[in-house]
């Protein structure tokens, strides 16, 4: 519940921050940001008090227009049972996608994606030093073959090796 | 203008072994940067550009309709095996692809978009011969208001057919909107909703690492979190080419929803700038709102697949009519096309298909060849490649991962691009955790700037807003927006009241 309040109050602030800076912008700029931001904002406020107080805003309830039908978020009705501790595994896989980041920046595509399915491997499925090993080394030469022979491309070189990182 | 000699000439030279050897590379690559997230087959066709300079016009053509005619079959198989649409176009694929996998059916599914996508590629390329005498009219009817009602069609149907809480998926379309637009406005110039950031976002956010980062790292976090298979535990995978052909009966058990999907196709592909994504996404809504069984969509629903497929495939033969008609590309990729024409020193317009209807020939016959090609490879492939399905994703995280962000990285070249498609995958898993619809957002993303663009164009034509109601074409396709929205409401209300009378029965 507080995490829903969390991720409801984020989707707030998202169209009040479009809201908010379309007024110091040229009027052609700021007509689609405003025509679509404030029902946005509106919409959202909504959708906080119906999961907030479920009974007051059952009288407006839109579920007539539930077809039933079919869901991109397709996991979400898939997945209906959470794990005990999704927010630690949430949190792990943050913390290796941040790794792989690190890496790329730091020492390039092919190094990275070497060293980080390795790690992975080892780390975190608990594989065999022999299958780690396979699976890293037949991904990254499956990527250069790819990318370096076939089509002729270079793949980020690393910060550490010459590899530029554009301006923010 | 559809004298047989050209047919013959563009038939002559496939028949020659080294065209039909660039139609099979490209059909090759085509698969494979399908396959691939992120990777787009714009990206294979920009590679080989230079390549083709060089070559026999004719020679370049097969080798750009190989990778057109098969990308799209190739994005589907990832959009089925792992709810990753390979291709952004396949993105609603996955609605009922994936939970077909999951229910041990993914050979069925492959099966489907196999037959779907070649049959659909058929009737676009039908269409294409049939109609290039008569499209000048279709492309000039369509003015910016027609184009801003026609987005806001495809937007409206989408937020509609989001199932349980319809705010929610306004609501994810609308951010889908504003974070279209984010970058430099293109009346004013000024640089909007940066962040403070005066580079990077200069150019808007990038569709590539946003598709990357809400469909293949959600996906990731997904699958890390709930650990196992793909295909739900204790759920029998059906391998083997029964399974593959059961799908491609399905196809023809479902031909209404094919025929639907593949004019929808067409159509969206004849207009010039509106793009596969919004075929796949609007052949998939309309043919939910036409069913006997809408419940059963986004469950494993084989007319989900058949309707999505079929409309990604149809619209490459209605693309390529603007694009050798008048030289105005319907997509990305036909851009592109039009790019190598003119390095080839062609000129595209009327008379293009008048004095170079070998070349035009040349694409369908390429489009054909592919297509029967990479279905044959699908047909015959499914039963191994369903295989994977039932691989403990502890070995498959770490690898779709590292794919998918390098595939963010190679669109542009750019670090910052695989950050971006991270913080993507991780709004993406808030929005399904916390039950707000994905497939708005992604269409919202898509359309926004289309809308925006079109919207300030009419008022640029008339500084009247009511311009949108005072066009047949416009006010038309007004009249479908508001019939979508009243239809499903009267239908649950007549639903509703004949529950009553059941219950005072």
């Amino acid at each position: 519940m507080k995490g829903s309040l969390v991720f409801n109050l984020f989707m707030l602030a998202i169209p009040a921050y479009f809201v908010w800076s379309c007024f110091g912008y040229a009027p052609t700029a700021r007509y689609i940001p405003l025509i679509v931001g404030i029902p946005v904002l509106v919409l959202q406020v909504w959708v906080i008090v119906q999961e907030r107080f479920p009974s007051a805003s059952r009288a407006y309830d839109v579920s007539i227009l539930d077809l039933g039908g079919g869901q991109g978020a397709a996991p979400a009705a898939e997945h209906s049972k959470r794990p005990a501790d999704e927010g630690r595994r949430v949190i792990i896989i943050g913390g290796w996608l941040a790794l792989y980041f690190v890496l790329f920046s730091l020492v390039g595509a092919y190094p990275a994606t070497l060293g980080f399915i390795l790690l992975f491997l080892l780390v975190s499925s608990r594989t065999t030093w022999r299958v780690a090993l396979a699976m890293s080394i037949g991904t990254s030469i499956a990527l250069w073959v790819l990318f370096g022979l076939i089509m002729k491309y270079q793949l980020y070189e690393g910060a550490l090796f010459g590899g530029l990182v554009p301006p923010l | 203008m559809f004298e047989l000699h050209a047919l013959g000439i563009a038939a002559a030279a496939l028949a020659q072994p080294h065209n039909l050897f660039l139609v099979a590379f490209g059909t090759f690559l085509g698969l494979i940067f399908g396959l691939l997230p992120g990777i787009t087959s714009l990206a294979a066709m920009a590679i080989l550009l230079p390549f083709t300079i060089g070559m026999d016009p004719l020679s370049g053509m097969y080798l750009f309709a190989g990778i057109m005619g098969s990308a799209p079959f190739g994005g589907s198989v990832t959009a089925i095996l792992f709810n990753i649409p390979g291709e952004p176009v396949n993105a609603a694929t996955c609605f009922d692809g994936y939970p077909m996998t999951q229910k041990g059916e993914a050979s069925k599914a492959l099966g489907i978009s196999a037959t779907a996508s070649a049959l659909g590629a058929l009737f676009g390329i039908l269409v294409l011969i049939a109609l290039l005498p008569s499209v000048r009219a279709i492309v000039f009817a369509f003015g910016p208001p027609e184009f801003f009602m026609m987005i806001m069609l495809g937007l409206v149907t989408v937020a509609i057919a989001a199932p349980g809480n319809v705010i929610k998926g306004l609501v994810t379309a609308g951010l889908g909107v504003l974070i279209s637009i984010i970058g430099f406005d293109p009346m004013s110039g000024s640089l909007r909703f940066n962040l403070g950031s005066p580079n990077y976002l200069w150019d808007g956010v990038s569709l590539v690492a946003f598709f990357v980062g809400i469909f293949a790292i959600t996906e990731v976090i997904e699958y890390f979190v709930q650990g196992g298979t793909i295909s739900l535990t204790g759920t029998r995978v059906h391998t083997g080419l029964k399974g593959t052909f059961e799908g491609a009966k399905e196809v023809f058990r479902n031909f209404r929803v094919f025929i639907q999907g593949s004019v929808i196709g067409t159509i969206i592909g004849i207009l010039p700038g509106v793009g596969g994504t919004v075929a796949n996404f609007l052949a998939y809504t309309v043919a939910m709102q036409t069913s006997k069984h809408p419940e059963r969509f986004g469950k494993g629903n084989p007319e989900g697949v058949v309707a999505a497929e079929s409309a990604v495939s149809a619209k490459d033969g209605g693309a390529l009519l603007p694009t050798v008609a008048f030289g105005i590309p319907g997509s990305a990729e036909t851009a592109l096309l039009l790019g190598a024409l003119i390095l080839h020193g062609f000129n595209p317009g009327p008379l293009f298909i008048r004095d170079n209807m070998e070349i035009v020939w040349a694409l369908i016959l390429g489009l054909l060849v592919s297509n029967i090609i990479a279905s044959t490879i699908g047909l015959l492939g499914a039963e191994y490649l369903t295989r994977v399905t039932t691989v403990n994703v502890k070995y498959l995280v770490p690898t779709i991962l590292v794919i998918s962000l390098i595939g963010a990285y190679a669109d542009r070249e750019n670090i910052w691009d695989v950050l971006l498609a991270i913080l993507s995958g991780f709004l993406g898993y808030g929005l399904i955790r916390f039950g707000f619809p994905i497939i708005t957002l992604v269409i919202g993303f898509v359309l926004g700037k289309l809308a925006e663009r079109s919207f300030l164009q009419s008022l640029q034509i008339s500084l009247d807003p009511w311009i949108f109601f005072q066009r047949p074409i416009s006010l038309v396709l007004f009249l479908v927006i508001v019939l979508f929205i009243v239809f499903p409401i009267v239908r649950s209300w007549m639903r509703a009241y004949k529950a009553r009378e059941r219950l005072r029965g």
